[in-house]
């Protein structure tokens, strides 16, 4: 897939005219592929919101550049950028009369004249963003009568509305419960893989990123970035060694794997910790697991390699998980 | 937004109101001129009328209801306009320390040309007049100068908020000084000022005064679309395309233009910046500024001119101080709305 979003060893920070400039980390150089989701995670205080802010052009990059398809973020004009990508933020809306839909129109306003009058074409578009994220019901509401949850669903089809093909979202999670968080990646899911959107999800919600998240930007302070698919910085250590605290969610992970007994579900033969990651990996991307080794496919985790096997036939060995499920969906679709 | 029908007939409501209210004050006063005369006079005829009558229409009441027309609906716009980039409900037009500037001029003056050094400036008729609104202008517009400066340095409007206050302070403070050092007669004439007035203006200014502000509300209208993106906040109305600095710093422009203008020539006028964008919100339960603003427009002209109506009643002895009816008026207004607004909210909840 092609790289949608590019940094080019970009420098943050918060920077002043006349001062030393002191970039948060050392050069990042991360991407993010067409029509996927990427977590960017690290504790507190390691630059997730900068990095966020920088992108979205609330501050400028000390240095380097951010490149979205083939067009560079720092040269964009406001109205251009307006058109590229839409932010979902945890700022509260406080006005007391605005309704849901006319938070939803907002998002066209890049598109509409010097007072704001929508066009013909601007109405399909908006009741489409309502409907896609589940809002029929509230539109003609005011925000200050809808929920938490709600709330961050209504400012997602804002920025559905704003039709960019960069979403980015800072700590959309924030003020949800377990089922709203559940069901708002779900619904970011859908635009990602149905819309083709490209989405960048800053949070501290380690679990649900690497549960629903095709990729990852991993933070630490002072350390150069990393980035890659979940499973495989949980499996090389990554995720530990920047985040610290992993123990805390693993328990809650096993047994959320359902096993099918259809031909070609895959059995995956690892150590207990391994297995679990790689079962997840091939649950997101869509491959039914068998908990029978008796099964046809076979996954084989052994000393950093991958090996597929099918009918006890060896079929495919690499040292990369997204290489192995390249293979592996060759082999089953 | 769409046109509905409810739209329409409460917009004809209001200018029907507003039409009433300035007959009303034409025809009111401390002599009852029946409408049968006002009407032909306001269009230049004289037959058949007194020309005691021609004359208090033509060059008092005319003047002074054009003023409060004017003066209420830049006021009120320049409430809304506060109220909208501070994103603040308290804000008014005060809230720069314009009106506090335009104070410090007029206590300056009443200090250097007052009994003092023999010259009752406010006994000087038309220069008199003439000299107090100069005197205010100048207090006014190097307030919202040193404002719209800083402004351009500091993008934060917290801060500009906060450093408006403090001028306000100070100005306060200066011209507490001053009064402190001055005469009675002077500060009487101080105070008479402070109470706002729409009766200062002649034929001949109300006519520059006029396209001064229509100016400005035609400027004011061409920030409906980024006054509402504002409405989420300045990191989302950004993230929409809008030039959220250049904005703020001309709706401050507008906003502080109008004070200052309609400072000086009617004094510091209270409450209508503050109350009508209330009242105009709550009467069409919109933020809409594509509403809101011919809303406010209409609706601060009607309170400036019921209030001016009532302060001129027969039965008081002259004319009452405008400040005091406004604020009599605007503040149970203010507190009616909010008290609403909490039974609305806690219904929902």
């Amino acid at each position: 897939m092609n790289p949608m979003l590019i940094t080019e060893d970009l420098l943050i920070g918060y920077g002043r005219k006349n001062t030393e400039y002191a970039p948060l980390l050392p050069p990042i150089n991360l991407h993010i592929a067409q029509g996927t989701i990427c977590g960017l995670i690290g504790a507190n205080g390691t630059g997730k919101t900068t990095l966020l802010r920088t992108i979205a052009g609330y501050l400028k990059p000390l240095g380097g550049i951010i490149k979205l398809g083939d067009k560079q973020l720092n040269n964009l004009i406001p109205s251009e950028r307006a058109k590229n990508i839409s932010v979902v933020l945890t700022d509260r809306i406080e006005d007391p009369f605005l309704k849901v839909r006319d938070v939803v129109v907002m998002g066209r306003h890049p598109f509409t004249g010097f007072l704001g009058k929508l066009r013909q074409a601007d109405e399909p578009i908006i009741d489409e963003s309502i409907h896609q994220t589940g809002i029929s019901h509230l539109q003609h509401k005011r925000m200050a009568e809808i929920s938490d949850g709600e709330r961050q669903k209504v400012m997602i089809a804002k920025a559905l509305a704003q039709d960019t093909p960069l979403i980015l979202l800072d700590e959309p999670a924030a003020y949800l419960d377990y089922p709203s968080r559940m069901e708002l990646m779900k619904l970011l899911q859908k635009l990602s893989r149905k819309h083709g959107k490209t989405i960048l999800i800053s949070s501290h919600d380690l679990e649900i990123l690497v549960r629903k998240a095709d990729h990852l930007w991993l933070l630490g302070s002072g350390r150069a970035a990393v980035e890659g698919m979940p499973e495989h910085l949980i499996l090389n250590g990554s995720v530990s060694s920047y985040f610290g605290s992993e123990s805390l969610f693993f328990e809650s992970l096993t047994g959320q794997a359902s096993f099918s007994d259809q031909a070609d579900a895959v059995y995956v033969s690892a150590d207990k910790y391994s297995a679990l990651w790689i079962r997840n990996a091939l649950v997101r991307k869509g491959f039914r697991l068998s908990d029978h080794s008796t099964s046809l496919i076979h996954v084989e985790y052994q000393n950093n390699t991958y090996v597929i096997k099918n009918e006890q036939h060896t079929v495919h060995q690499t040292d990369s998980l997204s290489g192995m499920l390249d293979a592996l969906s060759g082999i089953i679709h | 937004m769409k046109i509905t029908a409810s739209l329409t007939s409460l917009f004809t409501l209001l200018i029907l109101v507003l039409a009433g209210l300035f007959f009303l004050n034409l025809v009111s006063g401390s002599v009852l001129i029946p409408v049968r005369e006002v009407i032909p006079v306001l269009f230049g005829s004289e037959y058949g009328i007194s020309d005691a009558h021609y004359a208090i229409i033509r060059e008092f009441r005319l003047n002074q209801a054009l003023t409060a027309l004017v003066s209420g609906a830049g006021l009120a716009v320049a409430g809304l306009l506060m109220q909208t980039i501070f994103r603040n409900p308290l804000a008014d037009p005060s809230i720069l320390g314009i009106s506090s500037g335009a104070s410090l001029g007029v206590a300056l003056l009443m200090m250097f040309t007052g009994t003092t050094s023999g010259q009752f400036f406010l006994q000087n008729g038309f220069w008199g007049s003439l000299g107090i609104s100069a005197a205010a202008s100048a207090g006014a517009f190097a307030v919202l100068l040193v404002i719209l400066l800083v402004s351009r340095h500091i993008g934060n409007m917290i801060s500009i908020l906060i450093i408006g206050l403090m001028i306000s302070y100070i100005g306060g403070a200066l011209t507490g000084l001053i009064k402190y050092y001055s005469q009675k007669d002077d500060i009487y004439a101080f105070v008479l000022w402070g109470m706002g007035s729409f009766s200062n203006v002649d034929s001949q200014t109300i006519l520059y005064l006029m396209l001064i502000i229509l100016l400005a509300l035609v400027a004011a209208f061409l920030l409906v679309k980024p006054l509402n993106l504002l409405l989420l906040g300045e990191r989302y109305a950004f993230a929409l395309g809008s030039h959220v600095r250049r904005n703020q710093w001309f709706a401050l422009l507008i906003g502080g233009l109008l004070t200052a203008v309609i400072t000086a020539f009617a004094g510091p006028i209270a409450f209508i910046g503050l109350a009508v964008p209330h009242m105009a919100r709550n009467l069409f339960r919109s933020s809409d500024h594509r509403i809101l603003m011919p809303a406010t427009i209409i609706t601060g002209a009607s309170l400036a001119l019921f209030c001016n109506w009532l302060a001129r009643l027969p039965g008081f002895d002259g004319s009452l101080p405008i400040n005091a009816i406004t604020s009599l008026i605007g503040a149970p207004m203010v507190i009616w709305i909010i008290v609403s607004r909490r039974r609305f909210y806690s219904e929902n909840s």
